[in-house]
């Protein structure tokens, strides 16, 4: 049986949800491979987590455990359920790498590239991929008070955060200040995208060869923001799975991001559909729960992914590691 | 057998002194206090209970006094701190085992053990000669680094409000300058010591600032050994500490006792005492409040208000923090950066990111409820000061809390406090929680409130929105111990 390590937690506004995605992958990947969770804390330490169940996490019960010693399981790969920063952004396909043990998922530089919003608007949009037009503003320019915003309503994101934390909406120039303070709490970049009233929004997952079915985000007025989850319109947020016409060209898209930031394994890539035209709105490569919901067959979509990384090696390219070996030997 | 019983006693007690000794901040005089008006039950009566096992010929007596006398040091452990394993602690700790192996002679040597906390004196006399001189040798390394520091050294001093101040001083400070200051329990002589060494570059900051803890006669001096600030902050003057300094006139002299050798004082001149003190002439002196001195804020309302000098309007402010004591120490820190002449427009946008690490009692204002949050909160301080911004809101006010899950030994009592004031201060209770809120359940009960109790905090959110439906001015606080699994709304 392959032996899988899921690596989840670190030091991320996400923690709590990486917790979570970690734990439905396991109970999915379970079926099919030996599975052993390398659980990161706020703190940074790193723990074997075999014997932690999902509400263990509520107090510090974490403490009691032993520290992990990765050589003892003899991974075969790790699967990184990390969200956001110190994860996500590629630290953990890194810290895969520098232990030598495979990496199912975006390496380090895709994923340092597809986290920051910012970055990721520039280069997928200088390469031919539509992205909504976009301002950057720094906490810098919000105290010297140069960098007039001007599009209104807009929406204030801070540029390396998944899911929807410290997203607001900004209607007019007078609450301006303090969403963009609310905004500045997570990062100290913020990207600025006009607010589209007849927006939809649209997600789909892929791998190297398969591709999801689509998933429409429904929503009632503002977009969800973390307050509005809060508050009573978190009951809409259920998603429904749509058939589109315009399937193939999300597809197309999709396709030539996936090779444009070079991923691999599992990514989720954000669509929204402004009078009638697709963008991209923003690439996940640790996407909550690995999107499996969205997929038909996700073991098999999975399996796809870790085979293909696992047989790495015996890719026929003029590669000399192997001098690497000769040289530390001598 | 007795003398069996009477070691264990001893190392039981040990404990309990070393403790006492270090909440009495090595000072003997709180110490000797401390035993002295427990005579009866530190030493009366488990020298009572020796004797009679001691000289009792029947063995089954001395079994049982043997065996109470063992039980009853293990009250000993029940204190209400834990005791802090620093390195004094465990230089004290093994000292004095090798000094109870030394006492433990024939004769005299019970006795000793039983008035332990007595006999150990000598010992601590002694190892504080030991420690002054390991102390010195580690302040002497702070002069030298503070001697060749060039910026300026800022001082905060307080009965309370200083923590605060400091947090929002260095905040402030940063956006225009280097600044640095010290950690929240670094107050002290060697705390700050500690900090100063710490510190790899002290000339690559243009301000450190320090808080001076004072709770002793002459704490203020001590610190001022090590470094005289230039610029000095007295944030409150009141009764905390009466106890070591016997009156208020003490208090007093003591915290402006600051002043000395400082060239700009930032002084809170709502507090009476501080502004009726009289200050040395050659002083700068730099005046706020909400009613008196030279920096005021005024039309204080949702988190903004007008700051005044003199009368003279110069803007408008908004804040996030939640609470007029802290506008007040805000405001403090505002007339200092003002008198430095610093970019007014930028002190305004940057005050509008200030936060306080310690509590992160937070307000949102989402469509037309307000919503107070404090679920990462866990301590029992916090709760009360959480609970007395609620009081202050005009309109419905909604505490939604599973209570305090972690209170330890004083639950009762802590929670019948606890009781009062969440009957002052809300008008609906929503307790999560069936078992852990059943002791607080029983209490509101018998107020006549309107109190609910819930399965889950989803379960308590959807029945907090069904009850302010109507209600347009609703302010819910929604207190403790949350896991953040239920604030995501994913369980």
């Amino acid at each position: 049986m392959i032996k899988l390590g899921i690596i989840f937690g670190g030091k991320s506004y996400e923690h709590e949800i990486s917790i979570i995605t970690a734990y439905q992958l396991k109970k999915k990947l379970e079926a099919k491979y030996e599975i052993h969770l390398i659980y990161v804390s706020l703190n940074g330490d790193f723990y074997n987590a075999d014997k932690m169940t999902i509400n263990d996490y509520k107090y510090d019960n974490f403490k009691k455990l032993k520290k992990l010693n990765l050589a003892k399981w003899k991974l075969s790969a790790i699967v990184g359920a990390m969200h956001g920063e110190n994860g996500e952004d590629g630290l953990q396909a890194a810290f895969a790498k520098i232990n030598h043990i495979k990496f199912v998922g975006s390496d380090f530089f895709s994923a340092s590239l597809a986290i920051d919003k910012l970055k990721t608007h520039r280069y997928l949009g200088k390469n031919g991929v539509k992205m909504v037009e976009y301002l950057s503003f720094t906490y810098d320019d919000y105290l010297k008070g140069k960098k007039k915003i001007t599009i209104f309503p807009c929406i204030i994101k801070p540029v390396s955060l998944g899911s929807s934390i410290g997203i607001t909406v900004c209607l007019n120039k007078d609450d301006l200040e303090e969403k963009l303070i609310e905004s500045f709490k997570y990062s100290e970049k913020l990207l600025i995208e006009p607010y589209y009233d007849d927006l939809e929004e649209y997600n789909l997952a892929l791998n190297e060869t398969t591709f999801s079915r689509l998933e429409k985000i429904r929503k009632k007025d503002e977009i969800f923001t973390f307050e509005n989850k809060y508050s009573d319109s978190f009951k809409v947020m259920h998603q429904s799975l749509v058939a589109n016409d315009r399937y193939e060209e999300f597809c197309k898209i999709a396709k030539k991001v996936y090779e444009l930031l070079d991923a691999k394994g599992i990514i989720r890539i954000d669509f929204f559909i402004i009078d009638n035209k697709i963008y991209v709105n923003e690439v996940n490569t640790t996407p909550g729960a690995l999107s499996m919901y969205l997929f038909d067959d996700f073991l098999a979509t999975f399996d796809e992914s870790l085979k293909r990384v696992l047989s790495e090696e015996e890719k026929l390219y003029p590669n000399n590691h192997f001098m690497l070996k000769n040289n530390i030997n001598k | 057998m007795m003398y069996y019983s009477l070691i264990i006693y001893t190392l039981l007690k040990l404990y309990l002194i070393l403790n006492i000794y270090q909440q009495s901040h090595y000072q003997f005089k709180l110490y000797s206090k401390h035993f002295l008006t427990n005579l009866l039950f530190y030493d009366v009566f488990p020298i009572a209970v020796f004797i009679v096992g001691y000289y009792n010929q029947a063995l089954i007596i001395q079994i049982i006094c043997s065996i109470y006398l063992s039980l009853f040091s293990i009250f000993y452990l029940l204190t209400r701190i834990k005791l802090k394993f620093t390195k004094r602690m465990i230089r004290l700790s093994i000292l004095s085992i090798i000094y109870i192996a030394i006492i433990l002679i024939p004769y005299v040597g019970p006795y000793l053990c039983l008035l332990f906390e007595w006999s150990i004196i000598p010992l601590l006399a002694l190892e504080r000669v030991i420690s002054k001189l390991l102390n010195h040798k580690y302040l002497k390394r702070t002069h030298l680094k503070l001697a060749n520091y060039q910026g300026s050294v800022i001082g905060i001093t307080g009965s309370y409000g200083k923590t605060s101040t400091k947090v929002l001083l260095t905040q402030a400070l940063n956006l225009f300058y280097l600044a640095k200051a010290t950690q929240k329990s670094y107050n002290t002589e060697l705390g700050i010591a500690k900090f100063i060494n710490e510190i790899v570059d002290l000339n690559a900051f243009e301000y450190l600032v320090l808080e001076f803890g004072a709770s002793h006669k002459k704490d203020i001096k001590k610190l001022q050994k090590i470094v005289v600030p230039q610029v000095v902050f007295v944030t409150e003057i009141g009764y905390m500490h009466i106890d070591t300094f016997n009156n208020i006139e003490n208090i007093i002299n003591e915290k402006m006792s600051i002043l000395n050798g400082a060239k700009i004082a930032v002084l809170n001149y709502d507090n009476a005492f501080i502004r009726n003190y009289s200050k040395p002439d050659n002083i700068q002196i730099i005046s706020y409040g909400l009613e008196n001195g030279d920096y005021q804020a005024k039309n204080i309302q949702n988190q903004q208000f007008d700051f005044y000098h003199k009368n003279h309007f110069i803007m408008n402010v908004k804040t996030n923090l939640v609470g007029n004591h802290q506008i007040l120490n805000l405001l403090g820190v505002l007339a200092y950066l003002f008198e430095l002449q610093v970019d007014k427009d930028i002190l305004r946008r940057g005050i509008l990111g200030f936060k306080q690490e310690k509590n992160r009692l937070e307000l949102k204002k989402i469509q037309d409820r307000y919503l107070l949050d404090d679920s990462f909160n866990s301590n029992y301080k916090g709760f009360v000061e959480a609970l007395n911004v609620l009081k202050m809101h005009n309109g419905k006010r909604i505490l939604l809390t599973p209570g305090m899950v972690e209170l330890g030994r004083y639950k009762k009592e802590l929670l019948t406090n606890l009781k009062d004031y969440i009957i002052a201060s809300a008008d609906i209770i929503i307790l999560i929680g069936y078992y852990q809120t059943k002791y607080l359940f029983k209490y509101l009960n018998e107020y006549n409130k309107e109190v609910y109790v819930v399965r889950n905090f989803m379960e308590g959110y959807s029945l907090y929105l069904e009850i302010t439906k109507k209600e347009k001015n609703s302010m819910v606080l929604i207190e403790n111990d949350l896991p953040d699994l239920y604030r995501v709304g994913l369980i």
